[in-house]
């Protein structure tokens, strides 16, 4: 999720760009109000009021597009700048730690590969950023296949426990490959939903090889 | 019959004698006794109704059809043992903005006497008085509008229109004529800024068409200012069709006009165009002397027309009027009205004047393009919400496109294998131009309880951006649920930011299947039409499925949008980073915002932007009618004080707009004097400072601050 710093980065860009656009557009407005202006009190002829009118057309017709496209490199590059100061920020904080799953990533993937009639596994490793203790728990939706729902899910083990602020915790992500329930091939997808992670998902890609 | 279209000139001849002629000439007799006995000897009597061209706002107006010619039509009718002759119209849009518009009473100011020149009774009608609901197809642009019964059980329609140029499309001929059958007052409000005229004319063509058509071009009105200024000419001529079309498209030809320059008719005439079968007879040469509106004059109006708002304003005040028939009903539309109309009518034939409101149009153009850009990047509640038919007869959509979409979809899904999900859940690549894109998120409601919530079938509707469009069912499971529909989505231009310089509203057609289980539900959809190519591709699936407690909804899309030129140049020129940066910001968007409109819905709130299209007959109160109660409110005395508002907003360009530096020192830097103590807001200014306010909150808003 972005900061608050890339929150107020991003409202202040917007309101200068929004600003400058504005600014941009009001000074041909009113320069056509002033044509209009011109003929209406008789300061100038329809000819003249015409002509004044193609000129700012066509000048605005080089303008509009030219400050459009002002405004998006500005915004791109502004983007840009905060994109690689957020990647500068996040390789920093990465450093030194073990590649682990935490709820800041709220989905994650996983790939399970076994034959029919056998078993298919897979680790995946939990790590509390929070600084108190967590109690975390898992729900599971059945694999759905090519040729629809199944009536299989995955196993996690351990199926329930209590993190530590900063701990981490090796999962077992298995499913037995039951031939009523699979047919080789795939994939079959399914999700883990993890209780006290409370957005996170672990989306849970299985493929079926032949039987050993 | 083969499609006739008789057209007789003949200089210093008498209208009745050319409509005699023509009418022979085109074999109206056959036509019309066919009906007429089929209908006689089912009940005994026949009807016939007339709907003539009463756009005129003066005394002997060549924008009205001939009520002398009509009369005479209707002679002819009783004469072949039609029973029952009636004129029929409706209230025009002008009704809002002048007296003496209501049918009856503008019938007889223009000369309609209730009995014809050999003496014979005939009726005239208020075809709005008798409406019949549920006419139209569901599905089309005129969904839900109702047809004059009278019009729709007449055994004879005809339409008898003048001869006359237009200002909107070129010229209003039959096709223009016809919409009079329509009940809404506002004609222009319902039937061409809400709806597309061009799409309203071929439905009325298609449910309701008149039997045979005439134009009435004894005398014309020409000129550049259409029918705000029309100049009589006279042309000596009447035109008699067996389509309505194709006697505009005739009538065209004989202004020199390319007569697909109307919108609102070229949509009927590609369904007329003239075929081997067709007979043409007369003379096609256009009229001696004749001028039409000027192509810029049209593209201008046409500008103006994009800004509603401007061009409901600027229509009663340009109208040359005859006041002592047709009086202003708003002393500020008299009073406007009197300084502007002669002069945006000046000119042997308008000319003069068309040039200037050529001028005025093209600014209250610009302004409006403006104002639609400002709302789709910082108030998106301010924009109109769009009214679009679906565009593909979903008749003719085969069930193999049904049943092909989830397999064809779901391979598809696995494009985002090895694709790593960001910090917000969503995935994103390239694939051949397009965009493969998913992205999920836990919410936490049980399964049952946010289905029963947020309709599966409707999600298109809910996502960010929508602003409008069409969906029809055309087919349901055993339960009653949807599980086939055909979608017509039409969303602010993508990126939004697009829309300062040429980016269009994505429009797309879309074939959809759902598909319904226990524990999940989903909805697979491919997108058939662009009817702008504001897109390649748009499809998706979307799902919700029952996780634990709560329902995880995932959107998976592959979207391939169009840019406008130079947003295109631009992109082709962006670094891959820049533009992958470009790409990740725009679905993190996308995502946050759709799946807070789903938990929104979820909890009974209303996410649809932009403003709703009133259904009144009148429309909405015109914009003369806001200013009065905003003139009331200055009489009122409650402090707002305009002056100061106009002031601000109109501040000539150059001039001081903030303290000027006492000092710009060596390196640029201007020193200013210390600012006076702050003093409170007064009366004048705080209305705009609150309207400022609420824009910045709404830029706020639009940029993600308040979540």
């Amino acid at each position: 999720m972005a900061g608050a710093g890339d929150k107020d980065g991003e409202r202040n860009l917007v309101s200068e760009l929004a600003r400058r656009w504005a600014s941009q557009r009001l000074t041909a407005v009113q320069a056509y109000g002033r044509i209009l202006a011109d003929y209406g009190s008789g300061r100038s002829t329809s000819t003249a009021a015409a002509g004044a009118l193609a000129k700012l057309a066509a000048e605005e017709a080089v303008r509009y597009p030219a400050d459009a496209l002002a405004l998006a490199s500005d915004a791109a590059a502004a983007l840009l700048r905060g994109g690689a100061q957020a990647a500068t920020s996040a390789a920093s904080q990465a450093s030194g730690l073990r590649p682990a799953t935490s709820p800041s990533a709220p989905m994650q993937d996983l790939e399970l590969m076994g034959p029919l009639g056998g078993a298919a596994a897979a680790e995946l490793l939990l790590r509390n950023p929070h600084d108190r203790a967590v109690a975390l728990s898992f729900a599971t939706s059945d694999f759905t296949g090519p040729a629809g729902e199944t009536a299989a899910s995955v196993r996690l083990d351990p199926a329930e426990f209590t993190l530590p602020p900063g701990g981490e915790q090796l999962i077992l992500v298995s499913a037995q490959l039951d031939p009523e329930a699979f047919a080789p091939g795939g994939p079959y997808l399914a999700n883990v939903a993890i209780a006290g992670f409370d957005d996170m998902v672990v989306r849970v890609r299985l493929m079926v090889l032949d039987p050993a | 019959m083969d499609p006739v279209v008789a057209i007789v000139q003949e200089p210093g001849a008498h209208g009745m004698a050319l409509l005699d002629r023509a009418m022979a000439l085109s074999g109206f007799a056959a036509v019309a006794r066919e009906h007429i006995e089929a209908a006689l000897e089912a009940t005994g009597r026949c009807s016939a109704v007339i709907v003539p061209a009463l756009d005129g706002y003066t005394a002997d107006s060549p924008a009205v059809a001939d009520p002398l010619l009509v009369e005479h039509l209707a002679d002819a009718l009783f004469e072949l043992g039609v029973t029952d002759v009636a004129v029929g119209s409706t209230r025009s849009t002008a009704a809002l903005w002048l007296e003496n518009r209501d049918v009856f009473v503008a019938a007889d100011l223009l000369g309609y006497r209730y009995e014809t020149t050999a003496g014979r009774i005939y009726d005239v009608v208020d075809l709005a008085e008798e409406v019949v609901e549920g006419v139209f197809s569901d599905w089309g642009p005129l969904a839900g509008a109702g047809l004059s019964r009278a019009w729709l059980d007449a055994d004879l329609r005809l339409v008898f229109s003048a001869n006359r140029t237009d200002e909107d499309d070129g010229y209003a001929l039959c096709l223009s004529t016809l919409l009079s059958v329509l009940p809404a007052t506002d004609k222009d409000y319902h039937y061409r800024y809400r709806r597309n005229a061009g799409e309203v004319a071929a439905e009325l063509m298609a449910r309701a068409p008149p039997h045979f058509a005439f134009i009435d071009a004894v005398v014309s009105g020409h000129g550049a200012g259409g029918g705000r200024a029309p100049r009589a000419l006279r042309t000596d001529t009447v035109i008699a069709a067996s389509d309505a079309a194709l006697a505009d498209y005739v009538g065209a030809l004989k202004m020199g006009l390319d007569p697909f320059v109307s919108d609102l008719a070229a949509t009927s005439l590609r369904r007329a165009r003239p075929s081997p079968q067709t007979r043409i007879l007369g003379p096609l040469e256009p009229y001696a002397g004749w001028v039409n509106v000027e192509p810029g004059s049209r593209a201008a109006t046409a500008a103006r027309r994009r800004f509603v708002g401007a061009d409901r304003a600027v229509r009663p005040v340009l109208q040359q009027v005859d006041r002592s028939l047709f009086p202003f009903r708003h002393p500020a539309n008299d009073w406007l009205n009197r300084a502007l109309a002669d002069v945006a009518g000046a000119g042997e034939v308008g000319e003069d004047g068309a040039r200037l409101v050529r001028l005025a149009n093209l600014w209250l153009g610009e302004a409006g393009t403006l104002g639609d850009a400002w709302g789709v990047n910082f108030a998106k509640d301010a924009i109109r919400q769009r009214d679009t038919p679906i565009n593909i007869d979903p008749d003719t959509v085969p069930e193999a496109a049904y049943a092909g979409l989830s397999s064809e979809l779901i391979a598809q899904t696995e494009l985002l294998r090895g694709v790593p999900a960001d910090a917000e859940g969503v995935r994103w690549r390239f694939d051949d131009g397009a965009v493969v894109f998913d992205g999920a998120r836990r919410i936490p409601l049980p399964f049952e309880v946010f289905v029963e919530a947020v309709e599966v079938h409707r999600t298109i509707q809910f996502m960010n951006d929508y602003v409008g469009g069409r969906a029809v069912v055309t087919g349901r499971d055993a339960d009653g649920r949807v599980a086939r529909q055909i979608e017509r989505n039409l969303y602010l231009p993508q990126p939004n930011y697009t829309a300062l310089g040429g980016g269009v509203t994505i429009d797309v057609t879309k074939v959809e299947a759902v598909e319904y289980r226990p524990r999940r539900q989903r909805m697979f959809w491919k997108t058939v039409k662009s009817e702008n190519g504001s897109a390649v591709a748009d499809d998706g699936i979307v799902t919700f499925e029952a996780l634990g407690d709560d329902t995880l909804v995932t959107i998976w899309g592959r979207q391939q949008f169009c840019l406008p030129p130079a947003w295109a140049a631009l992109d082709r020129e962006l670094p891959p980073e820049m533009k992958r940066l470009l790409v990740s910001e725009a679905y993190g968007r996308f995502f946050r915002r759709t799946f807070a409109n789903l938990e929104a819905v979820a909890e009974g709130r209303d996410v649809r932007i932009g403003r709703a299209w009133s259904e009144a007959s009148e429309g909405e109160p015109l914009p003369v009618e806001r200013l009065a109660g905003l003139a009331e409110r200055l009489k009122s005395g409650d402090g707002f004080d305009l002056g100061a508002m106009l002031r601000g907003l109109f501040r000539p360009a150059g001039a001081p707009t903030s303290p000027q530096p006492v000092r710009v020192d060596d390196d640029g830097f201007r020193h200013f004097e210390a600012a006076p103590p702050t003093h409170r807001a007064s009366a004048s200014t705080t209305p705009v400072s609150g309207i400022l306010d609420d824009l910045r909150h709404a830029a706020q808003v639009d940029a993600g601050a308040f979540r």
